[in-house]
């Protein structure tokens, strides 16, 4: 089942007499399950898209389709409510510095109504899941990247969302903690079937967990499709810049004399 | 030069100032806080952009912050006088402190809230609140310790104001001031009275300044 598509999605910013054309032509399918990965340069537009999908940015021309349902013909408050069932985090995790984790993961549950009681209770059980229910006193000031990260993402589920979009969730991380935010992102689409819509501009992250990605330059997809296909056979430029970057250089050498198929295949 | 009367009198002096300050403080945030709030909220950059309503508080708030507070005093004297029934006394102060306070309560009130990190505030659309719900669950929550010191250095500068108007018969320790020291030459009284003022200040700035530091999350380890 489709659970996210765009049609002709098209966005442009006017500033004073400029115009940017931020995304042209976006269609996208993505399938329940998926963990779609949306990569490209800084600049490309894979912020501004993600942005379309729960509408936080109104395209100028084009529809969004959430579960078959086309967000811009919802009403305002229609739309609030949609948003509730699209989770999403952030680079710099945007939690509330005023509030503890356990209120953090608790705020999308009062936005709907829900009693203090029934919130905590449900936040413990999110806080335990994202690994760490020992920090529900804490502070955002108090906890690492890493941890805020957690807190977020444990936010993001609170009101049992169907989507999960992350903005660059894992670039404000090192290494280590990327990786362990993946496999949290990764055990989270397999035991409760979210579908996940990850922007980046880190090849290694789409090759760790995504499993179709579509590559985004200057506001126009120029490739997109399983993970291995264009890893295997990278047919734009962009594609393979972003490949190559991602290896040392003696096996850019490599491989601009043997091709990327044989690193791939490796 | 301090005798029983002397000190009655001082102490009264104490209780009208901290009566016209804090009353004054208060209603001033009454029409402050709501009017803060708008213009953070319909400014180009707010949640709910709309120039119109902005403009019209723009231009309200500054025409009154640029009226000085002793000729706001004596143009406002009908409006007093129709409210309170009389020009001058502590309760009469009241009036003009609150017209004269309420506009800069509001751009107090209005560049706390701008602090907020724009970044909350999206995360909070995303969560589908509404504009409502971000005022009160995330601006004026994220922007509470900057509210605090605002609300500080306001009921600090109606302080001072309301030892101003002593000069036109205002009331409480500024009207002493000006009483004693200036129409009588009794220069120790004034002092005194000066004296009483730092020393009401700096306790309102202590305790703000200790509120907003202890209720700031942002800077726990």
């Amino acid at each position: 089942m489709i659970e996210i598509e765009t049609k002709h999605l098209t966005k442009i910013f006017e500033q004073g007499s400029e115009t940017v054309n931020a995304l042209n032509d976006i269609n996208l399918e993505i399938e329940e399950g998926d963990i779609y990965g949306v990569i490209g340069m800084s600049g490309a537009g894979k912020s501004t898209l993600v942005r379309c999908l729960n509408l936080l940015e109104k395209p100028t021309e084009g529809e969004v389709y959430i579960e078959g349902q086309n967000l811009l013909t919802l009403s305002e408050d229609e739309l609030l409510k949609k948003r509730r069932n699209i989770g999403m985090i952030f680079q710099h995790f945007n939690l509330l510095q005023q509030k503890n984790a356990l209120e953090n993961v608790c705020f999308p549950l009062y936005l709907e109504g829900v009693g203090k009681k029934e919130a905590h209770e449900k936040a413990r059980v999110l806080l335990e899941r994202v690994g760490i229910a020992d920090k529900e006193r804490s502070y955002p000031s108090q906890l690492s990247g890493g941890q805020q990260q957690r807190v977020a993402i444990a936010r993001a589920l609170a009101t049992d969302p169907k989507i999960l979009l992350c903005d660059e969730a894992t670039s404000a991380l090192d290494p280590q903690t990327t990786a362990s935010i993946l496999r949290l992102l990764k055990g989270i689409n397999a035991d409760l079937g979210i579908t996940i819509v990850i922007i980046t501009h880190a090849m290694s992250v789409i090759k760790e967990i995504c499993n179709k990605v579509a590559i985004v330059e200057d506001g126009y997809i120029v490739e997109n499709g399983n993970v291995q296909d264009i890893f295997a056979n990278p047919k734009t430029k962009a594609a393979k810049k972003l490949i190559l970057n991602e290896l040392p250089d003696e096996d850019v050498a490599d491989i601009r004399i043997s091709g990327v198929k044989a690193y791939v295949g490796q | 030069m301090l005798d029983s009367n002397v000190i009655v009198m001082l102490l009264e002096g104490i209780r009208d100032t901290l009566y016209m300050t804090i009353v004054s403080a208060l209603l001033g945030y009454v029409i402050g806080l709501p009017m803060g709030v708008l213009l953070a909220v319909t400014d180009k950059d707010g949640i709910r952009p709309n120039a119109v309503i902005y403009k019209i508080l723009d231009v309200i708030s500054n025409i009154i912050r640029s009226i000085p507070f002793l000729i706001l005093l004596i143009l406002l004297i009908p409006f007093t006088r129709a409210v309170v029934g009389k020009s001058y006394g502590s309760t009469a102060t009241i009036v003009p402190l609150v017209v004269c306070a309420a506009p800069y309560i509001g751009r107090m009130v209005e560049s706390s809230l701008k602090e907020v990190d724009s970044g909350v505030i999206e995360a909070a659309r995303a969560m589908g609140a509404t504009n409502w719900q971000i005022v009160w669950k995330v601006l004026l929550v994220e922007a509470r310790p900057s509210l605090i010191v605002g609300a500080t250095i306001c009921t600090g500068t109606i302080l001072g104001y309301s030892a101003m108007s002593g000069t036109v018969g205002g009331g409480g320790l500024g009207d002493i001031a000006v009483r004693y020291g200036y129409y009588r030459w009794q220069t120790d009284i004034m002092i005194v009275t000066v004296v009483l003022l730092i020393i009401l200040f700096q306790i309102f700035q202590n305790v703000g300044m200790k509120c907003s530091s202890k209720l700031d999350h942002r800077k726990h380890i």
